[in-house]
């Protein structure tokens, strides 16, 4: 069955084609303050074009931060798959910017296309105020980056969580629903993406709600379970298993009986980790995921990478597919090159990741994670992956499933123009 | 003079025998060797019926399984011990290599797989607050859902063992006394009444903490008293003034396990073993003679109180002077709820009404 998106944000605000002046397309911002837009303007036609762009970039992501934030700080964590988060995190302090746009996206604050559009501007403004830039934004690549801004987020007059995806979640915790509900039964036919979302939703609240609001949570996880656990991405099935260790842990009694129900009914005690160590390495990995998309990346990698190496030897199992995707964003970079003092630390990292493994990442993890794929789209990116591996004799692999075959056939034959075609089919059956 | 024909010959371990074999059938036990796990399963309720390690007493748990996967739900830590043939012999040595280890929350596990058995020790401690084995397998929080099978030996008295599966529970009493009642939940109840006042989020993890640690408790004890009082200011007052003790000890600043129950919630290691300590403490007050009180909230207001008697016209009296003491207890006015537990392992609760 072709999946349906089940929540889709704005793809912005309609702008003249032929507008070409800042001074125009500030007008349309109807979020800033007229001194605001002045601002921008008299930036621009004072030569600060690296000012204007940032100006405006910083208004539309806090807005976008202040739009996800209403959903609580937990829930934000849990989204992120992050343990250290919880309701007193500062919003600030634990999105940036590139994970503020993925979150957007995931919770149709905005669509697709806005997503992407807000990703390259977000690349463009990390390098240009990196130390490593040689050479200052200029007026175009300014012009772009306030245009994206305005078209996708500081032009919407109500921008906001998607209004399906505010209902779908109250109803998820305000009623148990039967299996053929139509709106259930829309979400069991969605991609990753919105499962990861629903996922996310029921064991957040069976964490932290108690009486209907956990019952409901506890009936809809039992009724769906069965029904995704088959297309669930490793993470999504190790964060359900984490939920079934944490309210163990805490005596939950309500909540062990229902989620150790489901998870009986889809044999998935093996995802239940057997302490938090995995959580160390996790946090070590997101956080090299967020300096790799922030400013200063090259400069700053070699130590989120250090980090993240100097935890110990072997990798914990539910830590396996982040680690993967934190040391491979280092090997393979970014646009603009590479941070050269990390990548030995993560290609030997890499290399000590036993074959099996990796076999398990190109079954099961590769075609869930969008970090790469998008990556794989560039034909620098590809060749790195090659190299990498051909050189640790991991180039071998052939029975890996029909769908996931040509993907790694292409990365090691370096065939960078399949692998981009590949790659793209892959990220459209995520979201 | 009888002839030999009209002999009767009752046998306790005939009977007992029946009574495991019916169990293993209805919890599916259906392994070639089943004989062999019923004679081994006896062996194991006569060894832990009264168990004693160099003179002291010991009540090792076990859990006999079809499939160790069975263990995977309660997210376990397992030690094994040894593997070898299926003997019905080597359950007996399994309780004597075992049961010294078996404490602080380890219990003993038996997996028999085919003509093959293996045993040794596993715990389900994730946490302080993380329930019992007991609870987990085949207790509240048991899930009907698992392929394999389960047997789940305790002791839970003088001479009286609970034999435990997913779908039926036997007591065995080896001893010849009057059947106590054992299957009114009674710890359950002492929780409830003991938390019936905390905060919401808070009431069914307290619970559980509560059953697993005063189970323990019972279990180390010679028999014990525990009240539960109303936790108002007025109320506690009331009951430090009128109830009638020779002795006790009222705490200076009651233990509050609802509030240190909310500080493990953070997750770090101090308050966990902040808890453990006190948890520790409590039990060895519910241990000491007298009566153990507590609140509605949860929290310890005294113990080791000795209350006088207070026995009406009319009352029946039965056994020593706990029995009396109870009765004592619930005559009073004082508690809302008053939960006993005699030498040889009866429970009685009362509640007021």
């Amino acid at each position: 069955m072709k999946s349906k998106q089940l929540w889709q944000g704005a793809d912005g605000i309609d702008l003249p084609p032929a507008i070409k002046e800042p001074a125009e397309i500030i007008t349309f911002a109807t979020y800033l303050s007229p001194i605001q837009q002045r601002n921008i303007v008299n930036a621009f036609n004072g030569g600060a074009y690296d000012m204007a762009a940032e100006y405006a970039w910083k208004k539309a992501i806090v807005k976008l931060k202040d739009t996800i934030g209403t959903l609580g700080m937990t829930f934000i964590g849990e989204m992120l798959n992050r343990p250290d988060i919880d309701e007193y995190s500062a919003i600030d302090s634990v999105l940036t910017d590139y994970s503020t746009i993925q979150l957007a996206e995931q919770l149709g604050v905005i669509g697709k296309t806005a997503a992407l559009k807000l990703r390259q501007a977000n690349e463009l403004i990390t390098h240009y105020f990196s130390k490593d830039a040689t050479e200052d934004l200029d007026y175009v690549e300014a012009f772009d980056i306030v245009k994206t801004s305005v078209k996708y987020i500081l032009g919407e007059q109500d921008i906001s969580i998607a209004l399906e995806f505010s209902k779908f979640r109250d109803r998820l915790l305000t009623e148990t629903m039967p299996l053929h509900d139509k709106q259930l039964d829309q979400v069991i036919n969605s991609p990753v993406f919105y499962l990861r979302t629903v996922i996310t939703i029921l064991i957040t609240a069976i964490k932290t709600e108690i009486g209907a609001k956990l019952e409901n949570a506890l009936g809809n996880l039992n009724t769906m379970l069965p029904q995704i656990w088959d297309k669930l991405s490793e993470n999504d099935r190790w964060n359900i298993g984490s939920t079934y260790r944490d309210v163990t842990a805490s005596g939950n009694s309500i909540a062990i009986s229902g989620v150790k129900t489901a998870l009986s009914k889809v044999g998935g005690f093996d995802y239940v980790p057997e302490n938090l160590r995995s959580n160390t390495f996790i946090k070590a990995a997101k956080q090299l995921i967020d300096v790799h998309f922030a400013f200063n990346n090259f400069h700053n990698e070699p130590m989120a990478v250090k980090k993240l190496a100097t935890l110990g030897r072997t990798i914990p199992a539910p830590a396996l597919m982040d680690c993967i995707q934190a040391y491979l964003v280092v090997l393979l970079g970014n646009h603009y090159g590479r941070s050269n003092a990390a990548v030995p630390t993560a290609e030997n990292e890499l290399a000590k990741i036993t074959e099996e493994r990796w076999l398990k990442y190109f079954e099961k993890g590769i075609t869930n994670d969008d970090i790469i794929l998008e990556k794989l789209k560039h034909h620098d990116m590809v060749g790195y992956f090659s190299d990498f591996l051909t050189k640790y004799q991991l180039d071998e692999f052939s029975d890996l499933p029909n769908k996931i075959q040509p993907l790694y056939n292409a990365i090691v034959n370096n065939s960078a123009s399949t692998v981009r075609r590949l790659s793209e089919g892959f990220i459209n059956q995520i979201k | 003079m009888l002839s030999v024909a009209e002999l009767e010959h009752s046998s306790l371990r005939k009977e007992v025998l029946n009574a495991i074999g019916n169990f293993l059938l209805m919890e599916n036990f259906k392994m070639p060797n089943v004989g062999i796990v019923k004679d081994g399963i006896l062996n194991i309720i006569d060894l832990i019926s009264d168990y004693y390690e160099e003179g002291k007493p010991l009540f090792p748990e076990v859990i006999i399984v079809s499939n160790i996967e069975f263990l995977d739900s309660i997210i376990p830590k397992i030690i094994t011990i040894k593997r070898q043939e299926l003997t019905k012999e080597e359950f007996g040595m399994a309780i004597k290599l075992c049961a010294p280890l078996a404490t602080s929350g380890w219990i003993i596990f038996v997996e028999v797989n085919g003509s093959e058995m293996r045993y040794g020790l596993v715990s389900a401690d994730v946490d302080e607050t993380s329930p019992s084995i007991h609870s987990q397998v085949v207790g509240d929080l048991k899930s009907g859902e698992s392929e394999h099978s389960v047997a789940y030996i305790r002791n839970i008295g003088k001479k009286v063992v609970e034999l435990s599966g997913i779908k039926n529970k036997v007591i065995v009493s080896l001893n010849l006394e009057p059947l106590g009642d054992y299957s009114k939940n009674e710890l359950n109840k002492l929780c409830n009444a003991a938390t019936k006042d905390c905060d919401a989020d808070l009431v069914v993890k307290l619970n559980t903490y509560f059953e697993k640690l005063i189970d323990e408790a019972l279990k180390l004890g010679h028999g014990n008293l525990i009240g539960i009082v109303r936790d108002t200011e007025e109320n506690i007052a009331k009951v430090k003034s009128g109830l009638k003790v020779n002795g006790g000890i009222y705490l200076e600043i009651p233990i509050d396990f609802q509030n240190l129950l909310m500080q493990t919630q953070e997750g770090d290691s101090q308050s966990s073993v902040n808890l453990r300590s006190h948890g520790a403490i409590f039990q060895a007050m519910l241990n000491h003679d007298g009566i153990t009180i507590m609140t509605d909230k949860g929290k310890i207001l005294g113990y080791h109180m000795l209350i006088a008697d207070d026995v009406r016209p009319g009352d029946k009296l039965t056994g020593g002077a706990r029995s009396k003491a109870f009765l004592s207890m619930t005559n009073c006015g004082h508690f809302e709820f008053c939960f006993y537990k005699s030498q040889d392992g009866n429970l009685k609760i009362w509640e007021k009404q």
